[in-house]
């Protein structure tokens, strides 16, 4: 009993003072590795800067002929982050110090390394390097078992460009991680036109994250000659591709896809109503009002609101339909046909008109009362510059509302 | 055999219950650390290589609703809502609610944010007390304040889900402060795994003694009062070295209120918020848990544990006796409410490991510490026991408990780091030891007596005075 | 070629900072550095420089709103302002130039091609 009660104290306090000794190590190693980090820092930066904006064959005479052991991490460092940032001639000397100073060699290495996080860093750097000559080993590096490395892999083949990467990188598209798409869906979206045939091309293959991706990619591209494929996928089975693609035309804008997208405006699912009712506003097509209209009765705030600011977006012609909903039966559409007025600031100017006693101004402000809606016109009878124009509003509200 | 015999063996009985008893939630302690310290590693490696930069800017990043229930906090509503508009997301808005202030909450919003009446039609999924006016603003067109009668945190978070427009809501405290990519990386779960992710929680650091400008904090620095600093190491235990273990384990119960967020479609599936106990952020996450589990359909509540929200806490023994004393009842409420799923094979991990700790360990556990204490040290000072029983009881309670407590500060070494200064370390690693010597008993006692006061009033479990109650406690913080 | 002119520089990267300095300082230019929109207003009002380089996303003060508050002041009317900034949609660098910017690179930039347009900005006659 003794025994066991001494050496449960002991080994308790034992791993207690390990602990606090371990932390307190760490804590200082750490320190002191950053102070002599930056006190080299100090002393490299102004060298690969002045080789970067310079004429120099190399980086080396600058950093005195050689870079010890002990800076290499800095430097890579150093070289790194000045690569991101920029491009062109200094960003081509910085990846050509990389390659001579032997980090594209050592990173190859560690993409081989059994830990995932050092292949994950390694592609990372090699992909910022501008390392061409890494591709094959990162087009490898895309069927690894760990995600992370498969994403990074990706990603520094987008960044590396050509052809050579878009294939795998659509490939990535299958990738389940909402995350990593965006990013690859940025580096595809990147490359520009040369992208679209592939994707319609590997379309059958795609996952269906992968397909939504490649939609937005195509809206984001912009390319014409994808819109006849894009109006096709607006009767694919799976409800959120219609919306998408619908969205694509919508930011494509061509025309011609007006009349296909009003035909989606009865789809059964509201995300692609919602969709459509603004891809018709980009649009700007004149022809759609009328169903835009009565889509302000949707039961669906999106689809509500969207038509409403696609209405706006058309014009005079788009106003007048907002304010002959003003009477409309339907609760919601008046007020969503009020909000949008207010927003554009025909409410504001109509009372302004008030000034002038004119019938029309005056007699939509009554429709607006009636509808319901009268928040911004309260506002005014308490805001607005002109007394004549206050006393003639709160004349036609109705009694304080409670 | 008398009855100063059988007293003496209950007595002695008990003393070995209660050793046992510290034994146990250490050792549990010591499990959720050991899965946490895994964890925490895992993230911090993955983290290091999250491009926010880019995604940042990205469209496709879901929309983001912010909800910022607000009542009486005519002080700080204005810098919480500027920070908020710092943040770095493509596309969200912040819906201010102003739950029946009576101070000027309202028109500090409405001067400095020259916010104009505006008509939202908006769909009312769940029932709340009614809201007077809707605010919009020009200059900023992300931003909605919505004035309502008073009706609690509740009411004002289920007014801000029907008000929101996207499909993931972030729930914040109007006093608190979060960083610039806190947003961005308690949304990543959900891009992350898209179809099963449907609520996320963030880490919750304390502010008190931090600089702060204009909504961001500037300098991070230990608080100068003692009792804010048994806190930081407090929270420092139970976020790091608790939530992450229990996020691992698939049974995180709680989500703090002050930061978290959630998939909309789910929380209106279960009808909002419930305004039927005191934590409402506690039990809107196991409603959630029952209702999925329910549908058996594969889910996941994560905590994320570098999201950073700042908040304040309690100066004073007075208004920390009175917080606990709340999150203890809601605790207590949340247990009665889900009683069904303690130990109930159908809830899996939940039902038979999370549910039973919290029941046996987070709500009746401080009366066997408070009680604990008490009877040993008694039993000792009059000669019932020996001194090696005592010193194992010591051994097994404290010195496991510091070990414990120390164990989350270098959890935070080998993370995040927050505190940089040798000084703040020095002064962590003191008070993770002193808080085993009377700061914990401390709370087990505001705990026992907070289970009095659900036991005595028997109004039920569900609402007590608790408007009155609130109203009060915020005075007194504010006085404080 | 102009060597005496002063380049204010709000950037809140430090890296992107460093090298703007070594760039202008290395061809003659003399630099202020302000690491966010606030301090930018500041140095902008107090130190007359001839020429602004601002990035958009700044902690205190988005460079459109340094933008605008800097135009609305007389002194700084005429003074060219360059952003610099990660944003590359087609509205935020239309919106950049409404609010009174008179150029705009895209990061990562060409060090070279920014070079150029800073003195291009600074030979303009202001009238």
């Amino acid at each position: 009993m003794q025994a066991a009660l001494i050496y449960s104290i002991l080994t308790v306090l034992l791993v207690f003072t390990g602990l606090t000794v371990a932390i307190i190590i760490g804590k200082a190693w750490r320190e002191s590795v950053e102070v002599y980090h930056r006190a080299r820092r100090r002393e490299i930066e102004p060298a690969v800067l002045a080789y970067a904006h310079g004429e120099a064959g190399s980086v080396l005479p600058g950093l005195g002929g050689q870079v010890r052991f002990r800076d290499r991490n800095v430097v890579e460092q150093v070289l790194l982050e000045f690569i991101q940032r920029v491009r062109g001639i200094e960003r081509d000397r910085l990846g050509k110090a990389f390659d001579e100073l032997g980090y594209v060699d050592s990173n190859l290495e560690q993409l081989r390394s059994a830990r995932w996080w050092f292949r994950a860093e390694a592609a990372e750097k090699l992909g910022l390097s501008g390392a061409r000559r890494a591709i094959e080993q990162l087009a490898s590096a895309l069927n690894d078992d760990e995600p992370e490395v498969r994403i990074r892999a990706a990603t520094a083949l987008g960044r590396l460009g050509g052809r050579a990467s878009v294939v795998p990188l659509i490939d990535a598209l299958n990738e389940p991680n909402r995350w990593s798409t965006i990013r690859i869906a940025d580096i595809l979206t990147g490359m520009g036109t040369e992208v679209v045939q592939e994707l319609v091309q590997a379309w059958d293959d795609l996952s269906h994250t992968g397909r939504l991706a490649a939609i937005d990619i195509f809206g984001r591209i912009r390319l014409l000659d994808a819109v006849p494929w894009l109006r096709q996928r607006l009767t694919d089975e799976h409800a959120d591709i219609r919306a998408r693609a619908a969205h694509a035309l919508g930011a494509i804008a061509e025309p011609g896809s007006a009349q296909t997208l009003q035909k989606i405006m009865n789809d059964p699912e509201w995300p692609v109503r919602a969709m459509a009712a603004k891809a018709l506003g980009r649009i700007r097509d004149r022809g759609s009002i009328p169903i835009l209209t009565g889509s302000l009765r949707d039961p669906e705030w999106w689809v509500r609101a969207n038509a409403a600011e696609s209405l706006r977006l058309m014009g005079p012609d788009g106003i007048a339909a907002l304010i002959g909903m003003l009477d409309d039966d339907d609760n919601y559409a008046r007020h969503q046909a009020v909000l949008m007025l207010g927003e554009a600031g025909e409410i504001d100017a109509w009372a302004e008109q008030l000034a002038v006693h004119d019938e029309t101004a005056l007699d939509r402000i009554r429709r607006v009362i009636r509808s319901g809606q009268i928040g911004r016109l309260e506002e005014l009878a308490e805001m607005h510059p002109d007394a004549v124009v206050r006393t003639r509003i709160r004349a036609m509200l109705p009694e304080e509302r409670s | 055999m008398n009855w100063t015999a059988i007293i003496g063996d209950l007595i002695y009985g008990f003393n070995w219950f209660v050793l046992a008893y510290f034994i146990t939630l250490n050792t549990i302690y010591l499990l959720l650390f050991l899965l946490s310290l895994f964890e925490v590693v895992k993230f911090v490696r993955r983290t290091f290589f999250s491009d926010y930069r880019q995604i940042m800017q990205s469209e496709m990043t879901w929309p983001v609703s912010i909800l910022v229930p607000a009542h009486n906090e005519e002080t700080n509503i204005v810098d919480t809502v500027r920070s908020l508009m710092m943040v770095n997301y493509s596309e969200f808005e912040i819906i201010v609610i102003n739950d029946g202030s009576t101070d000027n909450t309202l028109k500090e919003l409405i001067e400095a944010f020259e916010l104009r009446q505006m008509d939202r039609v908006y769909k009312v999924s769940v029932g709340t007390e009614p809201v007077r006016k809707i605010y919009g603003s020009l200059n900023h067109r992300n931003l909605v304040v919505v004035d309502k009668d008073k009706g609690g945190k509740s009411d004002a978070l289920n007014v801000g889900i029907n008000v929101s427009r996207y499909p993931l809501f972030c729930s914040i405290d109007a006093d608190s402060v979060i960083e610039d990519n806190a947003l961005l990386r308690v949304v990543k779960p959900f891009m992350e795994k898209p179809a099963e992710t449907v609520a996320a929680g963030g880490i919750v650091r304390i502010i008190n003694g931090c600089t702060v400008q204009d909504g961001r904090v500037v300098k991070i620095e230990l608080p100068d009062n003692q009792l804010p600093i048994f806190q930081v190491v407090e929270y420092l235990r139970a976020f790091l070295s608790g939530r992450v273990g229990w996020s691992a384990l698939q049974s995180l119960l709680i989500i703090s209120g002050a930061f978290g967020v959630y998939k909309k479609k789910h929380v209106l599936d279960i009808g909002g918020y419930s305004s039927d106990t005191d934590t409402e952020d506690l039990e809107l996450v196991v409603r959630l848990h029952r209702h999925m589990k329910t549908l058996g359909r594969k889910y996941r509540v994560v905590f994320v544990p570098d999201p950073v929200c700042w908040t304040e806490v309690p100066e004073t023994i007075r208004v920390l006796a009175r917080q606990r004393n709340r999150w203890h009842r809601g605790l207590f409420q949340t247990m009665w409410m889900h009683r069904g799923m303690l130990l109930n094979p159908r809830y899996g991990t939940l039902g038979m490991v999370a549910m039973p700790y919290f029941f046996l360990f987070e709500m009746l556990g401080p009366f066997v510490e408070t009680f604990g204490y008490l009877v040993v040290v008694l039993s000792f000072l009059f000669g019932l026991l020996n001194l090696e029983f005592f010193l194992l009881f010591l051994a097994m309670s404290v010195l496991y408990g510091i070990f414990l407590s120390v164990a989350s500060i270098l959890l935070e070494e080998v993370s995040f780091r927050r505190y940089p200064g040798w000084i703040d370390l020095t002064k962590l690693l003191v008070f993770s030891i002193l808080e085993n010597f009377g700061y914990r008993q401390l709370l087990s006692l505001f705990k026992v007596k907070a289970l009095w006061d659900v036991l005595r009033r028997k109004r039920g479990w569900g609402k007590m005075d608790r408007a009155g109650f609130r109203q009060k406690e915020e005075q007194e913080a504010v006085d404080s | 070629m102009m060597h005496d002119a002063r380049i204010l520089v709000a950037e809140d990267d430090p890296v992107t900072v460093r090298f703007l300095q070594s760039l202008l300082e290395e061809n003659g230019f003399e630099v202020l550095v302000a690491e966010d929109g606030r301090h930018a207003h500041e140095l902008a009002t107090s130190g007359s420089p001839d020429l602004i380089i601002s990035d958009l996303v700044m902690p205190y003060r988005d460079g459109f709103g340094l933008i605008r508050a800097l135009r609305t002041l007389e002194a700084l009317t005429r003074v060219p302002i360059i952003i610099l900034s990660m944003k590359d949609r087609e509205a935020d660098i239309v919106r950049g130039l409404e609010e009174g910017a008179d150029d705009y690179v895209v990061k990562p930039f060409n060090a070279r091609e920014l070079l150029a347009r800073v003195r291009k900005q600074l030979d303009r006659p202001r009238s």
